[in-house]
């Protein structure tokens, strides 16, 4: 069995030493890391006016800095980067070739434009840069967006999550604890090991930490879940490990919830007019399904489809599930491959679903992906598991029946034909979808905008602001 | 014994002529040759009889069996007994379930009226009056519930089994069950219901205490009501999906909770009553106590606080089992030594499945023997590829069961077992032997993997939860 030494980083500082094993996914592999507990100092910021030296930097120098960083994430020329592609080789949902584009894809998250993109639009640039004065009612208030001390309880499905946090946090002047994902044991590491080399003394180098320990462990986390130490915790997904962060959190401790999440896509009728319709529609159904190997919460897995739910409502639905099911196995070989470790619950499932006359399964034989379609208004039980480039389409009378299943877990929604979006997109919301794509694009776009219905930026900073009023009256609303 | 291997495969009544000794000094060969000749005609006879195993075995291209581990492609996950479309129950479609159901019985099921049948429970009793179907129902962590379709004849096969399973090897605990002479025990909280367990109350009031039902003591006295577990299987998936506040309880499923509710409490005032009946009321006597450890460390804990310990005598057949964690529960510190202070008896202990008739009692050497007529299989868990089968392998266990003949005898199942497959054991018996340490895939998994999609929630509070609906 590989074993991986994963160093301390504790701003700036390289740590080897206390080392305790963890086994990683899969049984394949296990990893060294030193125990976060016997460094704990290091690893928390005791002093929250440390943030200081963040606040010499200009917003031109961060941008320099990370567009630096991000040329220096190819994993061809960056052996950090290439330690970290081959700890994730054997241990993540996507192949080989997947997995080299997605790391090969890193650099170009650090475009300058992409990152100015998002800071005006999140926050406005002049927000993080100094005082902004405003006009108000009776007085003049100033607002400036600061930094804070904060965790990141990152997801491991994409080296991506890690970059995004990196950025957010230099663009944000703050100051970073990332606990890595036991899915991903390495590329947060690798990509600190590479602000060392590239600036080690930089305030954004001495404002990352990089930590493992295993979720749960209730001794380390009770202490550095504590406003003494943390203003804010960035946490991703996992229900048990959101479960157990929300134990720890009191007054002066703020949670940015990246809940759990699940995607779905609504076809209209349209989609079955013509043989060119079906068929485009389906090769965009197929994208939202299997694109990283549905390995995110963007990806579709519930498809309702508005064919009817008669015999020949049926039929169709079977016919555009065999059409999804093809173009699945036609995506791109470094997008979208067989599952390297397909779930075998699911394979269960999908064996005990093959021979009823209740649900059509088109392929799942071995790891290459499934489509189960519905023949009743139903969605699987198993709708929670679906995964592995397997999806489930379910034939319904209305679009109105589709947006019934929509919950507040519903993340993207991919809609086809776009006409039907803006008819349906706020009642998609009310019911708790959080993005509305046209359907095909629920891997595409990038970072700027909303995220999980909320503004994660906005939210990494602590907004304050500096009221100014002319006359003594003792209270804001006493004015008249 | 004066019958052969070959023929107890063939005809499980012939199982009265063996003794427990006898059934498991056959040596491993002379078994395996019986069993493939036994597994080629149920595939010849049963791929004819059940649409399901014709399906599948075209749809994999099996055509014919030339050695035991060609069987194991064809062996069922138990999601194969909920494949049917919920719909069917919501809308109360029940002659839809007939059609999926007789997809996995050789029963014919054409004739079945289900006609006015507006409830799960009035379905099964109208399989139960109209077919030898006996339909056992099980509710699993997606809150479907499954049914699988055991019939009469196996009934009385694995009765059969049951009895001699029970009674002595060797020097081990005979249980004296069969022979009438011992009260039957249990902390089940129902007493009937077609459930495996209330199933077997049943089949023991029919062939052990017929006519004085009232030996079989239960510690609830209600009904397993099958729409009950069926709402409630509802409401944990409705919970699981943060969507317990849209669900509208209809007035049936008001019904349903208001039932629910009193067989509750009814089950609190039960608890020391019975407690009182079963530890003390038994004193001296020889009894048959089944108390799996998930039930008895709480009824334990409160007789500890009563200060009580059972009196009944020191040769009565105590039936624990389930250790820790092996449904996923992870009992109390000391949960084991706070049963045994309650009950010093010997603990019996079995390994078996529903799917099967023919489970494995824990011998002398804390092992377990299958019986002969159940083919074991250790597949790969990742590609489901059988394991050979000599020295010792660790992998999911499978297995073929050749008894039945009105359902196909083969499962998958999610669990991790070792076989030593040289057997001989300790206590004598000549078969392969299970070893003592049995995990559930789903248990062995990372538990520290975040990705930003939705993992399925299991809840395990149904009964709380159906009463917190308002």
């Amino acid at each position: 069995m590989d074993s991986l030494l994963i160093p301390l980083i504790a701003r700036g500082q390289v740590i080897e030493d206390d080392l305790v094993t963890f086994a990683g996914r899969h049984g394949r592999m296990e990893f060294r890391a030193p125990d976060v507990r016997k460094h704990f100092d290091d690893v928390v910021l005791a002093d929250p006016t440390a943030l200081r030296d963040l606040y010499d930097l200009s917003m031109d120098d961060i941008l320099d800095y990370l567009v630096e960083l991000g040329t220096r994430l190819h994993p061809d020329t960056n052996p950090h980067v290439a330690a970290a592609l081959d700890a994730a080789l054997g241990t993540t949902h996507i192949s080989a070739a997947m997995q080299r584009r997605m790391f090969r894809a890193l650099p170009s998250m650090m475009r300058r434009e992409a990152l100015e993109e998002m800071v005006e639009d999140a926050v406005g640039r002049d927000y993080l840069e100094g005082w902004v004065e405003e006009e108000m009612i009776g007085r003049t208030v100033s607002v400036r967006a600061f930094g804070a001390r904060t965790a990141h309880v990152i997801a491991g499905n994409a080296p991506g999550i890690a970059v995004r946090t990196v950025a957010l946090n230099a663009l944000c002047r703050s100051d970073a604890i990332i606990k890595i994902p036991s899915n991903d044991p390495y590329f947060s590491t690798a990509l600190a090991l590479t602000m060392i080399e590239m600036a080690p003394d930089h305030p954004i180098t001495k404002h990352v930490t990089v930590a493992y320990w295993k979720g749960g462990d209730h001794e380390f986390e009770s202490r550095l879940y504590d406003p003494k130490h943390l203003e804010k915790i960035v946490a991703w997904g996992g229900f048990d490990s959101m479960r157990s962060i929300r134990e720890y959190l009191g007054p002066g401790l703020d949670l940015i919830a990246l809940d759990p999440k699940l995607s779905a896509s609504i076809v209209g009728r349209a989609a079955l007019d013509s043989e060119a319709t079906m068929a485009e529609a389906a090769r965009r159904t197929a994208y939202d399904i299997g694109i990283m190997n549905q390995g995110g919460c963007l990806n579709a897995r519930v498809v309702y489809l508005e064919s009817g739910t008669d015999d020949a409502g049926i039929d169709a639905a079977t016919t555009f599930g065999g059409l999804v099911f093809d173009a699945i196995q036609s995506l791109p070989e470094d997008l979208s491959s067989p599952h390297p470790a397909f779930d075998t619950d699911l394979k269960a499932e999908l064996d005990g679903l093959r021979y009823s006359d209740d649900f059509r399964v088109i392929g799942g034989k071995t790891n290459e992906g499934a489509v189960v379609v519905s023949q009743y208004d139903e969605p699987v039980d198993f709708a929670e598991l679906l995964d592995c480039r397997v999806a489930n389409i379910v034939p319904v009378d209305s679009i109105a029946d589709a947006l019934r299943r929509l919950t507040i877990h519903t993340q993207t929604i991919g809609i086809y034909p776009d006409e039907l979006k803006p008819q349906i997109r706020d009642e998609c919301a009310l019911r708790g979808g959080q993005r509305i794509v046209s359907l095909g694009f629920a891997t595409s776009g990038n970072w700027a905008g909303p995220h999980d219905a909320i503004e994660p930026m906005r939210r990494m900073l602590r907004w304050i602001r500096d009221d100014h009023q002319e006359t003594l009256t003792g209270s804001i609303h006493s004015g008249e | 014994m004066s019958t052969t291997v070959a023929q107890l495969l063939a005809d499980p009544s012939t199982l009265r002529n063996w003794s427990h000794e006898e059934l498991f000094a056959v040596p491993r060969e002379e078994v395996e040759a019986a069993q493939l000749t036994a597994l080629k005609e149920r595939y010849e006879q049963m791929r004819s009889a059940i649409r399901l195993v014709d399906r599948l075995a075209s749809d994999i291209e099996v055509d014919r069996i030339d050695r035991l581990d060609d069987i194991t492609p064809l062996c069922l996950p138990h999601t194969t007994y909920k494949s049917y479309s919920a719909a069917h129950i919501e809308d109360g479609r029940y002659e839809r379930m007939n059609r999926w159901l007789s997809g996995l019985t050789a029963h014919d099921l054409s004739g079945v009226d289900v006609n006015g049948v507006d409830s799960l429970e009035g379905w099964l009793t109208a399989l139960d009056e109209q077919t030898p179907l006996r339909l056992l129902t099980s509710s699993g962590t997606s809150g479907k519930m499954s049914f699988f379709p055991r019939s009469r004849p196996e009934e009385g096969a694995m009765m059969g089994w049951h009895f001699m399973q029970h009674s002595g090897y060797r020097d081990e605990a005979d249980s004296r069950l069969i022979s009438g002479e011992v009260d039957y025990y249990t902390l089940w909280p129902v007493a009937t219901g077609h459930h495996n367990m209330p199933t077997l109350f049943r089949l023991l009031r029919e062939i052990v205490f017929a006519g004085q039902e009232d030996r079989l003591h239960t510690l609830g006295k209600g009904h397993w009501d099958a729409d009950l577990i069926w709402l409630s299987g509802r409401l944990k998936a409705a919970e699981a999906r943060g969507e317990l506040a849209q669900l509208e309880l209809t007035p049936k499923m008001k019904d349903l909770q208001a039932r629910l509710s009193e067989q509750q409490q009814d089950v609190d005032d039960d608890v020391d009553r019975f407690m009182d009946e079963v530890l003390v009321g038994t004193a001296g006597k020889r009894i048959f106590f089944l108390c799996q450890y998930p039930l008895l460390i709480p009824f334990a804990q409160r007789a500890r606080e009563r200060g009580l310990t059972a009196q009944f005598s020191a040769d009565s057949y105590v039936l624990a089992g389930q250790k820790s964690g092996t449904k996923g529960t992870i009992y109390p510190d000391g949960w084991y030594e706070l049963c045994k202070s309650i009950v010093p008896h010997e603990h019996q202990a079995v390994y078996g499945m529903t799917e099967l008739t023919g489970s494995a009692r824990m011998c002398a050497a804390g092992n377990f023997h299958s019986p002969p007529w159940i083919i074991q299989f250790l597949l790969d868990p990742d590609t489901s590829e059988p394991l050979p089968r000599e020295g010792v392998q660790t992998g999911r266990f499978a297995a073929f069961d050749l008894w039945p003949r009105t359902y196909w005898g083969g499962t998958i199942s999610g669990d991790q077992l070792t076989i030593d497959w040289r057997g001989g054991c300790e206590c004598g018996r000549t078969a392969p032997v299970i070893g003592p340490e049995i995990g559930r895939y789903a248990n062995l998994r990372d538990d520290d993997k975040i990705t930003c999609s939705k993992s399925p929630d299991a809840y395990a509070k149904a009964v709380e939860l159906t009463l917190s609906i308002e």
